[in-house]
Formats: C-alpha cells, sequence, structure tokens
C-alpha cells in the first residue's frame, strides 16, 4: 500500500482518512458480494463524464434492490466534494479514480432493508497498470470462462461477484502473463474483458458488440460519440473471435485508460501488429477532448508508481 | 447479524483477536472483485460436524480459483477446532458456532501484485431464528427468475463469494411468499439449488434431488444421503423441473445450519397435504439422534 496518498473519503455520512476505512466480515458487500460500484476518473483534476457515471450506478442499484438513501444528485455533489478535498494530494499520483460503492449492508443470511454501506474514495489513477501497452499494443486472449448471462446475472450492473473475471484473468495469464482477457458469451460471441470494452476496425468500419451481454461503458459510449464526430462508420453487432483475429485494428476502453490500441489476439497479430490508424486518431481526439495527452500523462506518472494498489 | 452476538475470539492473517477488530481492507480482492470462497461448518453441543468434509471443500475451491495458501488441510482444521474451544465460554447464549472460514486472494489492485491471502476462521451463531419456526409448519419454496451461473461461467461447486445473483432470487422470492426460500433453475430449466442449501423432494417413496453438475456439493446434502441409506430409504439423483417439485408428496432444504427443513409450498401450491411429511420427520429425527439433540427443539429455544 506504499506510495497510496491517505486521501480523505465519504464513508457512511462522514469524511475520514481512507486509511481508517474498513470492512465488517459480516458485510453482505464482502460475503456475499452484495455491492454495487462505478469508477469516474479526472483528467488534471476535472471530472469527466461523473453525471454519466452516478447515472449508471443508480441504474445498477435499481436493478439489485439497494436503497443508497442518497438521491442522484447528493451523490454527484459528494463525489465533487471528494475530488475538491484531495486536489492537494493530486500533484503526486496525476489524476484521481473517483470509485462508488455501496453494498447493501451488515446483515446476515437472506436478510435485507439494513442501512447500506455508502463509501466514496479518490484513489490514484493506476497509471503503471496500463502505460507499457500504448506503444506496442496490448494482448487479447480469449479465456474458456464465460460472462455470465443476463438471466444469471445481467453484466449491465456493475458488481462485485466478479469471481469468473478473477478466473478468466488467471487463464489467460497462463497463456500471456501480459494478456487482457475478452470473454465469450454462451453462444461464443465476444463480449468485453473483465473491466474494459473492446472494438474492431475492419474495412474502416469501428465495430463492437452491443450492450446486451457486457457494461454499458462509459468510455465505450465516449467512443461511439468520437468517432461520430470523426465521421468513422460504426457497426453494434454479434463477433467472434475470427472477427477479433482477422480485423485491421482493435483496441480495449475503459475509464483510466480512454483507448488502449490492441495488437495481438490469441498469439495472431492484428493488422500489421502495430496500433492502428483508426485508433491512434480516436486516442489522440480523446486528448484533445479532455486537455492533455493521455498516453504521455500515463508513461510519466507510471515511472513513479512502483507500486500501484488502486 | 448485529446486535447480541458476542465478541468471539477469531483467527485473522496469523492472529487470535476479537471478531470486533477483524476487519477487511478497501482494496482486499475479497470485497471489491468478490475473489474469495469460503466454508462454513456447524457444532452440535459445542462439537463440531463434518469439519473435515467442510474443509476439504474449502480446499477444492481455493484449487479451482487457485489461491494458494501456506496453511495445510490439518491445520485448517486444527485451527478451526481451535476456534470453537476458545470461545466455548460464550456458547451457552448462542446455543451453537457457524464455524466460517473465508479465504481472499489479498489486498491488491487490477493487474499488480497481492498480498498474500486474507483469512479468517470465526465462529458466529448459528441464526437459529432465521428459520425455526418452520420445522413446524414447514417453508415455502419459490422458483426464483434468476438463474444459477453455468459451470462455464462460474462452476456452482465451488463454494464462492460472487453471489450477487443468490441475492436477487433471495429478493424475488421474498416478493412471491414472503416466506419464500429460492430455488433457482439452470439455463435449461432443471432446478439447480437454492441460495445456500440443496433441495429435495419425495416421490412416491424416494428421495430425489439433482446432480451435482449444477450444484454446491452439500456437505449437509452428503449427509442427507447417509442418513437416507443408513434408513433403507432409496435416493436418485436426476434432473428435476418445477413440475415434479410441485407434484411432490414431500420437498425439503438442507444445508449446514438447518439440516433438514421441511417445506410445505412450492410457488403457492401445497405440498403433500400441506405439513412435513414422514420421511422428512424420519430424516430429522435419525439425524437429531446422529448429533445427539433435538435439531428442532435447540432451534425454537435459541431462536426465541
Amino acid at each position: 500500500m506504499t506510495g497510496i496518498p491517505d486521501t480523505v473519503a465519504y464513508f457512511n455520512g462522514e469524511w475520514v482518512p481512507r486509511s481508517t476505512i474498513k470492512i465488517d466480515p459480516l458485510d453482505r458487500g464482502f460475503y456475499v458480494a452484495d455491492a454495487i460500484y462505478d469508477i469516474g476518473r479526472t483528467f488534471n483534476g476535472k471530472s469527466f463524464k461523473m453525471r454519466e457515471h452516478i447515472e449508471r450506478l443508480y441504474r445498477s442499484l435499481k436493478f439489485v434492490r439497494i436503497d443508497p438513501r442518497l438521491s442522484e444528485e447528493e451523490k454527484f455533489d459528494i463525489s465533487e466534494e471528494c475530488i475538491r478535498r484531495n486536489e492537494h494530494l493530486r500533484k503526486d499520483v496525476g489524476d484521481w479514480h473517483i470509485w462508488q460503492a455501496v453494498t447493501r449492508g451488515v446483515a446476515g443470511f437472506r436478510v435485507y432493508g439494513v442501512p447500506p454501506t455508502v463509501l466514496i474514495q479518490c484513489v490514484p489513477v493506476p497509471f503503471a497498470s496500463y502505460a507499457p501497452y500504448y506503444q506496442n499494443g496490448a494482448h487479447i486472449v480469449v479465456p474458456r470462462t464465460r460472462s455470465y448471462s443476463s438471466q444469471s446475472l445481467d453484466p449491465k450492473i456493475k458488481h462485485y461477484s466478479r469471481m469468473n473475471f478473477n478466473l478468466a484473468e488467471l487463464e489467460a495469464h497462463d497463456i500471456d502473463p501480459e494478456s487482457w482477457p475478452v470473454l465469450t458469451d454462451e453462444n461464443g460471441n465476444l463480449t468485453e474483458g473483465t473491466g474494459y470494452n473492446f472494438f474492431i476496425v475492419t474495412d474502416g468500419v469501428l465495430r463492437t458488440p452491443g450492450d446486451n451481454t457486457l457494461l454499458q461503458g462509459i468510455t465505450r459510449m465516449a467512443v461511439i460519440e468520437l468517432a461520430e464526430r470523426l465521421n468513422i462508420p460504426f457497426s453494434e453487432e454479434d463477433l467472434q473471435p475470427y472477427d477479433l483475429y482477422t480485423a485491421d485494428e482493435a483496441f480495449l476502453c475503459n475509464t483510466p485508460i480512454c483507448v488502449l490500441p490492441v495488437t495481438k489476439a490469441d498469439k495472431r497479430v492484428i493488422g500489421d501488429g502495430k496500433p492502428g490508424p483508426v485508433t491512434q486518431q480516436l486516442l489522440a481526439a480523446w486528448s484533445d477532448w479532455v486537455g492533455l495527452d493521455v498516453v504521455d500523462q500515463m508513461e510519466r506518472y507510471a515511472a513513479d508508481q512502483t507500486t500501484i494498489m488502486s | 447479524m448485529a446486535g447480541n452476538i458476542p465478541d468471539t475470539l477469531a483467527y485473522f492473517n496469523g492472529e487470535w483477536k476479537p471478531r470486533s477488530q477483524c476487519k477487511i481492507d478497501l482494496l482486499d480482492r475479497g470485497f471489491y472483485v468478490g475473489d474469495a470462497v469460503f466454508d462454513i461448518a456447524r457444532t452440535f453441543n459445542g462439537k463440531s460436524f463434518k469439519m473435515k468434509e467442510h474443509v476439504e471443500r474449502l480446499y477444492r475451491s481455493l484449487k479451482h480459483v487457485r489461491i494458494d495458501l501456506d496453511i495445510s488441510v490439518q491445520q485448517m482444521i486444527d485451527l478451526s477446532e481451535e476456534s470453537v474451544t476458545r470461545n466455548e465460554k460464550f456458547r451457552p447464549q448462542v446455543g451453537d458456532w457457524h464455524v466460517w472460514q473465508g479465504i481472499t486472494r489479498g489486498v491488491g489492485g487490477w493487474r499488480a501484485p497481492t498480498s498474500p491471502p486474507t483469512v479468517i476462521i470465526q465462529c458466529v451463531p448459528v441464526p437459529f431464528r432465521a428459520y425455526a419456526a418452520e420445522y413446524k409448519t414447514g417453508g415455502h419454496l419459490v422458483v426464483a427468475k434468476t438463474r444459477s451461473y453455468s459451470a462455464d461461467q462460474l462452476d456452482p461447486k465451488v463454494k464462492h463469494y460472487s453471489r450477487l445473483n443468490f441475492n436477487l432470487a433471495d429478493l424475488e422470492a421474498q416478493d412471491i411468499d414472503p416466506l419464500g426460500w429460492p430455488v433457482l433453475l439452470d439455463q435449461k430449466g432443471n432446478l439447480t439449488e437454492g441460495s445456500g442449501y440443496n433441495v429435495f423432494i419425495v416421490t412416491d417413496g424416494v428421495i430425489r434431488t439433482a446432480g451435482d453438475s449444477s450444484l454446491l456439493q452439500g456437505v449437509s446434502r452428503g449427509a442427507v444421503f447417509e442418513v437416507a441409506e443408513q434408513l433403507g430409504i432409496p435416493v436418485s439423483q436426476e434432473e428435476l423441473q418445477p413440475y415434479d417439485l410441485y407434484t411432490a408428496d414431500e420437498a425439503f432444504i438442507s444445508n449446514t445450519p438447518t439440516c433438514i427443513l421441511p417445506m410445505t409450498k412450492a410457488d403457492n401450491r401445497t405440498i403433500g397435504d400441506g405439513k412435513p411429511g414422514p420421511i422428512v420427520q424420519q430424516l430429522l429425527a435419525a439425524w437429531s439422534e446422529r448429533v445427539g439433540l433435538d435439531i428442532a427443539d435447540q432451534a425454537e429455544r435459541f431462536g426465541k
């Protein structure tokens, strides 16, 4: 845990140092992963699409029927306050993840209706985990473990019950310790990674699966928004590993990485093995949008983050 | 589970300390990505029951999810028994213990190394109150809309903390019947298990239950098979659909705290004559004899 500034966090109605916040082993968020979360980030200390993150958090809460006992507006204000309160610590870390978590609270098996556990914390964007992949591209591995189907646990919910994702990571890392898993659904269609969406580019068309088997990524929507602005044709469709292997380009996207080039998939070279032009164009447009060079920031701060915990 | 829980002594990452001082870090993967497995045994009159089977299952779960512990199976059994011994003084007020082992992958970030696993062994009271009344009246089963994970998503034989689908199933069942105990279906519509218990029916004198390809290998489920064999009652493991449940002569669930709990309704249909059936009663009596206390009576006394 070295190197993480002890930010002040909101915990069950109070502002306290993050280091003093602990979870009761009898919190349902721990022992039955009865919890929802969302993570936004800042660019130069300014929040990005906070509204969208909070709205998605409340969609998740609605689905799992946890009442956070705070309105969306209150949640929004507290999240922005969390950023302001920690601004003096930001220069050491670059930018923040704003991490919202709500659990059903401390209660027994099959017991509901207790006060929820509510946490809003700033933690550093873990640049060091991602920086090494921008120049040469990441490697996608399709693991054996599948996504939950929507009838078991809808992947649109952003929840803590992610053991299948953990197993998918281990499987992918057996094949390549540097790889990034992208899972399939029960029909063999590609869905999403363990916390990120993916896109491919084929004949100039940006392609990604529809959102019936994956998280409605805020960054995914931002990519679609950028593509429209840049007049890049876009298509949502069922995709199989074949489409990924034979694509001209591929990339991953999520809150910390924005757009991360992919140059290999299951040991096959994508395109010419270098980050492709459409990917680069999107990344440049993104940097323009948020007012900082995303890759440059990543690389600068990564060097300082010897131990990353986020 | 708040309120009058005695502050038992728990084993937490190599140390014995009051349970109230054992807290989980926000960046423990067991918390923020459900990266944890667990098991729960119980005591009868302060004596552990099938502890070895529970610990062996815990280690099967650990093997599947690839969490390495530097604690052997035998050490885990010994620590669990020590936890029972150390808390014996608190037991008269609560009746008996759940002996709960929780193991997480440790504290660490995404795509970053983690600390050694977080290990907790705690005694908490068996929650008798949650089901005590149902030994006489029978509980109610509800087939939930939410389905079990399939083995290629997350094998239900692993006893893990990533149980949000079970929580949703609980809520759905309680919408339909406040006394509802959910039973989940697999992707094909076959009955699997409840949100922490196995499900049995009795048809024409045969105890029937789903095979273990879509459910947890319940230690109590195994004990039901043993008791049935002892009593000469035939058992069949087979695919079952809600139809079989609705039209059964008897139904019950099994898990560690309840042992066997009769079920007298399923999706608002009466099972048999609406009372706990003779085979269920027979099994429960044999189990009580085996552990040396009257299970339903204890639940009623301490459930008050």
